[in-house]
């Protein structure tokens, strides 16, 4: 893979992916970095590189997250800070610390379908292939996620505020 | 990014959400970096010669060994050499001659008695070894160099008695009989 290659997967995939790794582990650089450096090594380098990446990325954040566990209390208080998710911005609609409040309050699974979906790119059955599940399920997941984020988030549901008025 | 799904529009809350900026950076120059450093194989160079010196290794050790064992088993055969061959002297050598076939005969070693019918090879060792001494030094520094025999009368020459030393000082002193 040469490296004008890597340069547009790093730009294109690195943000989603450290975002889907902090589901998991308090520190997803690392893990987001060794995985574009893992890809590197790939001989032959995988057909569809994005699916590939959340695959090392989601292992490793678990296996991260797993080791972090069992280190000392330190790891403890420092995974208790609750970093934001997201970078504060005043053009963003949403606040930056209630949706990351509202995204760590889904059940993982479906945080997990809608970060890859709408953040990662990924299709349902590139997901589905991810989490071993049916992309059906998926897509179910990801529906669930959304009505529990839009009640969170306080944001009016477009077909019933269609009914109500 | 990408579009999730081409055909599908977005809600609202879907617009609004995917607004939101993951927070944290990656490295990117570190990233390129290690992943220059990683592309490179491990084995750089051509693995056609990458048996050259294991074979040599192998070769050179045998041949070691075979040197090694070849200098053991004739280091140990060399306890086994065939005699060297040594001129010895001839048999009689060993043994007192004949005096007869003497050229020079010592008349002084002899005892002034009647000779003696001994056979030569009745002489024991010590004595043969003696001879051999004695004659070594007559032929080398005459009959004058050989010892004075003992006295005449078969004695050893040394008094055996009291009465035989005070006579022999008497003698020596010039009062004899």
């Amino acid at each position: 893979m040469g490296p004008d290659a890597l340069g547009q997967l790093i730009d294109r995939y690195a943000p989603a992916l450290l975002l889907y790794a902090r589901q998991w582990c308090a520190a997803p650089e690392d893990v987001v970095q060794e995985a574009f450096i893992k890809l590197t090594r790939e001989r032959p380098p995988p057909r569809n590189a994005a699916p590939w990446l959340y695959r090392v990325v989601r292992n490793g954040a678990i296996s991260a997250a797993r080791s972090a566990r069992r280190r000392c209390r330190h790891e403890t208080v420092a995974a208790e800070r609750h970093p934001l998710w997201f970078t504060p911005e005043e053009t963003s609609a949403l606040d930056a610390a209630d949706a990351t409040k509202a995204l760590e309050g889904l059940p993982a699974e479906q945080r997990e379908v809608i970060v890859a979906h709408l953040w990662g790119g990924l299709t349902f059955e590139q997901i589905a292939a991810l989490m071993d599940c049916s992309s059906s399920t998926a897509h179910r997941w990801y529906s669930a996620g959304l009505a529990l984020l839009r009640e969170r988030l306080d944001v009016p549901c477009p077909s019933r505020t269609r009914v109500a008025t | 990014m990408s579009e999730p799904h081409p055909g599908r529009h977005l809600s609202d809350l879907e617009h609004k959400l995917r607004q939101l900026a993951p927070a944290g950076q990656v490295q990117r120059d570190e990233i390129m970096y290690r992943a220059g450093q990683a592309s490179v194989p491990v084995e750089a160079a051509p693995s056609a010669f990458n048996w050259v010196w294991p074979v040599a290794t192998v070769f050179m050790t045998l041949v070691s060994v075979f040197l090694g064992m070849l200098l053991v088993l004739v280091l140990r055969d060399g306890g086994e050499r065939p005699p060297v061959a040594i001129s010895q002297p001839p048999a009689e050598s060993m043994h007192p001659p004949d005096v007869q076939d003497e050229p020079h005969p010592l008349p002084d070693l002899q005892p002034p008695g009647p000779v003696t019918e001994a056979p030569v090879e009745a002489f024991p060792h010590h004595e043969a070894a003696e001879y051999r001494q004695l004659k070594a030094q007559a032929l080398r520094w005459g009959a004058d160099s050989l010892p004075v025999p003992p006295p005449a009368g078969g004695g050893t020459g040394r008094p055996q008695s009291v009465r035989e030393l005070s006579k022999s000082l008497a003698h020596e002193l010039g009062d004899g009989p």
